[in-house]
């Protein structure tokens, strides 16, 4: 078998290490790569050093950043009274899609997953406790995956924020939109029925 | 694509690609395997189905590396532990311990019995998680040749009297005073605690379901039973960890 250069190889290892991507797509972006004219190649590798140069977390709520505090954190215009918590940056980036909600966020960057050995201490649990500590915030909504581990962790939360007496809530469970109720599954269509509101 | 059917509870889950699930599954036909869902983080009408710990009858389609999930009917109801951490911790650890040591396609009936039971129990709200998965690690230990010898002293062999002794997870078992001075790795046992690990032995479920297990005497069963598996599985457990961190 023909070898394989090595700086072609060292690509395919690096792309290989990225989240969801296996051997052979990490073959097949190398050789896409290889292909690609010298200024795309270019335009990507500087984006990439540029993005790891400027952009950090925010202190505070530890959303994407690129001083030490976000431009959600700085705005004027949100609402400081309420807190989402979310699992991950990208959450915050739907919600904020929505156009919805105006309050403050806070990312907890992962959510409690006992098999994967991600325990309170790997996530921005402290730092969310603290910031409840010394700021005005009258609602905190948890708006953690609605899987197992998200709901665990929605519900270690809702326990360790109980002594600050800050109304806990958490987001609706239900029905997709444009979904049809025949393919719901038994859980989806319970939580739908025990959330339901007045119409 | 040739399709088979299963029925599966969902070990553990790894997200890849855009929007797309590995997931390892427990059959009962198939033993454990690996299975692609695609399109499960989408939230479609499926992916509750495919949630950790669920149990469907899946038709599944044999691919190239992983098989892909094809259809999905929910059966078992895993809501309780879903919102309760020390239950989903627990479950974790059920799974944890089935998913390291099943090989892949190797049906153990017995086993996929035994996890359906753990969750539907640890779903039931019953009894505490804490008794309800002391009682799983015995069964497991019972299923794969490893549990603990209770009744005559590992090192010795005398026979075991009716008192307190020292769990010794190298040598298997609960050791005679005399022998137990030696072997300092393990774990104290009351005499109660001897009694209630004997009762997990002889598989005794429903005078365990009607004892009422202290805080002191859980904790000696637990570290005897966790010991003896971990010893043996030659390896610390994610979920133990955590289920310890959270006592």
């Amino acid at each position: 078998m023909a070898d394989v250069p090595a700086a072609l190889t060292r690509v395919m290892e690096e792309l290989g290490r990225l989240p969801g991507i296996g051997p052979k797509t990490a073959q097949r972006l190398s050789f896409y790569i290889l292909r690609t004219p010298r200024e795309s190649v270019d335009r990507l590798a500087s984006a990439l050093v540029e993005v790891k140069a400027r952009i950090r977390f925010c202190d505070e709520c530890f959303f994407i950043a690129e001083a030490p505090r976000c431009a959600i954190c700085l705005s004027t215009r949100r609402d400081r009274a309420v807190l989402c918590v979310v699992e991950e940056p990208l959450d915050v980036l739907a919600i904020e899609r929505t156009g919805e909600y105006h309050g403050l966020y806070h990312v907890l960057h992962g959510a409690l997953s006992p098999i994967d050995g991600v325990g309170p201490a790997e996530l921005k649990i402290a730092e969310l406790v603290a910031r409840l500590r010394r700021e005005p915030v009258s609602e905190v909504i948890l708006a953690t995956d609605p899987d197992m581990e998200g709901e665990a962790t929605a519900a270690y939360l809702a326990e360790q924020l109980a002594p600050l007496g800050v109304k806990t809530t958490r987001l609706a469970h239900g029905l997709p939109v444009g979904g049809e109720l025949e393919y719901a599954d038994e859980l989806t269509l319970a939580r739908a029925f025990s959330g339901r509101r007045a119409f | 694509m040739p399709t088979y059917e299963a029925d599966a509870i969902v070990l553990h889950r790894l997200d890849y690609g855009e929007a797309d699930r590995i997931l390892t599954l427990l059959t009962r036909e198939h033993g454990k395997l690996a299975a692609i869902a695609k399109g499960a983080r989408k939230g479609k009408a499926r992916t509750g189905a495919l949630d950790l710990f669920s149990r469907s009858h899946m038709m599944l389609a044999k691919g190239h590396n992983l098989d892909v999930v094809a259809e999905v009917q929910r059966r078992g109801d895993v809501r309780h532990i879903s919102g309760d951490l020390q239950r989903t911790a627990s479950a974790c650890l059920v799974a944890e311990v089935v998913d390291k040591v099943l090989e892949d396609r190797h049906p153990v009936s017995d086993l996929f019995d035994l996890v359906v039971v753990t969750l539907d129990r640890l779903n039931g709200l019953s009894r505490s998680p804490r008794a309800e998965t002391a009682w799983f690690l015995m069964r497991i230990l019972d299923l794969l040749g490893y549990q603990p010898q209770l009744l005559d002293c590992p090192s010795c062999s005398r026979p075991l009297p009716e008192a307190a002794g020292w769990f010794s997870p190298l040598l298997g078992g609960v050791l005679c005073a005399t022998c137990g001075a030696h072997d300092q790795a393990g774990s104290p046992v009351s005499v109660n605690s001897l009694k209630v690990l004997r009762l997990m032995a002889a598989g005794d479920g429903e005078v365990y379901d009607r004892l009422r297990l202290s805080e002191a005497l859980l904790h000696e069963v637990e570290a005897a039973l966790e010991g003896q598996l971990e010893y043996h599985l030659d390896r610390r457990l994610k979920s133990l960890d955590f289920l310890r961190s959270t006592r």
